[in-house]
């Protein structure tokens, strides 16, 4: 057997991403024609080469609205399963990237309706590259039980996983459990089977010891770090950054939350050298802003988890949208260097939505850039 | 001009994998082909293939296995790794082989610095043993089967114990203990160090059980006093305290080996994991700075073509 593969893609260099991210060739033996495709990993995308997927994937059939409202509530659900099967919470930062992702390349008028299976399917996968495995059985049943009685909020999710109102029988155990395997298959080839990932929580650890963070500091990033995770954030900076603007969101509203002299006296001379964690301003301003606008929508703060934390009388939107409007000059940037400059090319198959017969019949190579 | 794979030959199937012999065209350069069985489990693909992936996607270094490619076809995942023809235990085993004390040198060498690679990464392997070290052609040891690796735990994250094949296996696993770090490689390869000295395994324990016993005897049994804290861990229970072994005594287990390689076994092969040397600290040590040089890889103890008995044989017998 013959697996006929371009050249370029053996060569593992910057060079094909700026060539295309997704090729496709036909070749023909002895009569028989088959495809192969070349698949660059790219793990982190800029906003424009997600507006740019999202146009096939949700804007052609004008489901944006529709796709927003879907993922809060799913985000909702895989929180109170997350804290019901006691998982560590960082696995919802994967769970929420695979879950986004997959929406970016397949079209959400025909997945919608298995919504909650594929968010189940994202966690399953997203627990086994954190090392938190479990039997997609355990994970099928108490998300059953948590989509036919929503759990109120956190402390209302906290109970025994095995004291379940609604009890799916086994045959429809065994059916979702189809689903959930075979919705992992195509999940595992819009990611590349790229299995690379790095926890935002152990940066975040890393950097308040480093910056020798108060623990009240070191808790209001770590819930905003949490929240970052039910953002598009995800997709677009690596942990590294997102840790960072956590920490630099946390020192914004801190003052304007608290009272507490002492953490206050102590922000004051918290140095925050962006290049010192290897990060670039632009790119903790782009995932500040984003965050911010998370927290700007009323309808996201049900889900938030800074949200519980807050004082109950907080006008916690007002702050957070005044804050936004001085955000550019808190960080000098200038009005025309404020977005991420990126060339895209439109037409790359990369950006399309996603033909799993190519998988079936042909053979897809898949690069592991390094960027 | 058009690159492709070729499967030639299967020489293996492990629970998750098939392996196969194949070649990158027009290159020729020899391949190992590894497909994973995608639907095979009840429950989706297998940790260890995630696990497997993942690290070797992440860890670049001339001692651990490279990942050539990885491809989808027909449904299929496949990782096409290096060519890794012989491994450290059939070269152990093979009694016709003589080894210098440069070559232990080498191969002690070439595994701590693919460790220390995977340990500055925070990797622990937590499969360590002379068959997972494959020997490429032209002699260069390299780490391989990433199944068990994971990444470092959190200080209040439990792992299970269960790791680690049992004669290499460190004795705070064996004592049960859900928090551990890198240092229970090091203990591996501690204990292939003394075998590649030995020729034979060091501590063969018939099962879990024997396998303590076999410890404590080799290595004495650890108290409070020579490792604090001990005594709370799950599976110490009464045990027969056995004697710490003198120095002399270890001289005289290991004739061959120099004051130099003793103390290094010796830091690698401390009970308490918190004593027991890390890979930086072995591989700063004045063994590898001593007389005489390791071997270079190419000139190290090979079997050669004509010894095997198939090729097929000893595949099946690495996998």
């Amino acid at each position: 057997m013959v697996l006929l593969v371009h050249p370029i893609a053996c060569s593992h260099s910057n060079f094909i991403y700026h060539l295309r991210l997704f090729i496709t060739l036909k070749h023909s033996t002895m009569g028989n024609e088959f495809t192969t495709v070349i698949q660059v990993s790219k793990q982190f995308l800029s906003s424009e080469e997600i507006r740019q997927s999202q146009e096939s994937s949700l804007m052609k059939d004008q489901q944006y609205q529709n796709y927003v409202l879907k993922k809060q509530e799913v985000m909702r659900f895989l929180r109170f399963l997350i804290i019901r099967l006691k998982f560590p919470i960082r696995v919802l930062q994967v769970t929420s990237y695979l879950f986004q992702r997959f929406f970016l390349f397949n079209s959400f008028r025909k997945y919608s309706s298995y919504s909650h299976e594929i968010a189940v399917t994202c966690l399953f996968l997203s627990i086994k590259m954190n090392d938190c495995i479990r039997k997609s059985r355990d994970l099928i049943l108490v998300a059953h039980d948590i989509r036919l009685s929503p759990p109120l909020n956190s402390d209302d999710a906290v109970k025994d996983e095995s004291d379940l109102t609604h009890i799916l029988a086994e045959n429809k155990v065994d059916e979702q459990r189809k689903k959930v395997l075979y919705f992992e298959r195509l999940i595992l080839e819009c990611i590349a089977f790229d299995f690379r990932h790095n926890n935002i929580e152990d940066y975040l650890i890393k950097f308040s010891k480093t910056l020798s963070l108060h623990p009240q500091m070191g808790y209001l990033s770590w819930l905003i770090s949490v929240d970052a995770m039910m953002t598009e954030v995800i997709l677009k900076q690596s942990p590294h950054v997102i840790a960072l603007s956590s920490i630099v969101l946390a020192k914004l509203l801190y003052p304007e939350i608290f009272t507490d002299k002492t953490v206050i006296t102590e922000l004051d001379s918290l140095d925050l050298k962006y290049s010192k964690f290897y990060c670039e301003r632009l790119q903790i301003y782009e995932s500040v802003n984003e965050m911010m606008e998370f927290y700007m929508n009323k309808n996201q703060l049900p889900n938030s988890f800074l949200f519980d934390y807050l004082p109950k009388d907080l006008k916690f939107n007002d702050l957070v949208i005044n804050l936004k409007l001085e955000l550019p000059n808190h960080f000098d940037i200038p009005p025309n260097k404020r977005k991420a400059e990126a060339t895209i090319n439109k037409d790359d198959l990369f950006y399309k939505e996603r033909d799993y017969e190519i998988g079936k019949a042909g053979t897809i190579l898949f690069v592991y850039n390094n960027d | 001009m058009t690159i492709s794979y070729t499967k030639e030959k299967k020489v293996g199937e492990g629970t998750y994998a098939v392996v196969y012999l194949g070649k990158q065209m027009p290159s020729e350069r020899k391949i190992a082909v590894k497909e994973i069985k995608v639907g095979a489990f009840k429950d989706g693909v297998d940790m260890s293939a995630i696990r497997e992936v993942k690290y070797l996607q992440e860890l670049k270094h001339q001692n651990v296995i490279e990942l050539v490619d990885v491809f989808d076809e027909e449904g299929n995942i496949n990782l096409v790794l290096e060519f890794l023809p012989m491994d450290l235990e059939i070269i152990i085993k093979d009694t016709s082989l003589l080894f210098q004390p440069g070559d232990v040198k080498s191969w002690m060498l070439m595994t701590l610095r693919g460790l220390h690679h995977c340990h500055r990464n925070s990797i622990l392997h937590r499969d360590l043993k002379p068959n997972n070290l494959l020997i490429s052609p032209d002699g260069e040891l390299k780490i391989a089967d990433f199944g068990l690796a994971r990444s470092l735990s959190q200080p209040n994250e439990r792992l299970t114990s269960n790791v680690v094949t049992r004669w290499y296996r460190a004795p705070e696993l064996l004592f049960g203990a859900r928090h551990y770090t890198e240092v229970i490689d090091v203990w591996a390869v501690g204990i292939i160090f003394a075998e590649l000295m030995l020729r034979t395994p060091y501590l063969p324990g018939k099962d879990d059980a024997d396998q303590l016993t076999v410890t404590f005897q080799a290595l004495g049994t650890p108290t409070e006093k020579t490792w604090p804290g001990v005594s709370a861990l799950p599976l110490y229970k009464s045990l027969h305290v056995y004697p710490e072994p003198s120095r002399a005594e270890l001289l005289n287990r290991f004739g061959a080996a120099s004051e130099e390689a003793l103390n290094l076994m010796i830091a690698m092969t401390r009970m308490d994991p918190n004593k027991r040397c890390t890979t930086e600290e072995a591989l700063v040590c004045k063994y590898f700075t001593e007389f005489p040089p390791p071997t270079k890889p190419m000139n190290l103890p090979m079997r050669t073509q004509k010894k095997r008995e198939s090729e097929e044989d000893y595949e099946s017998n690495k996998r």
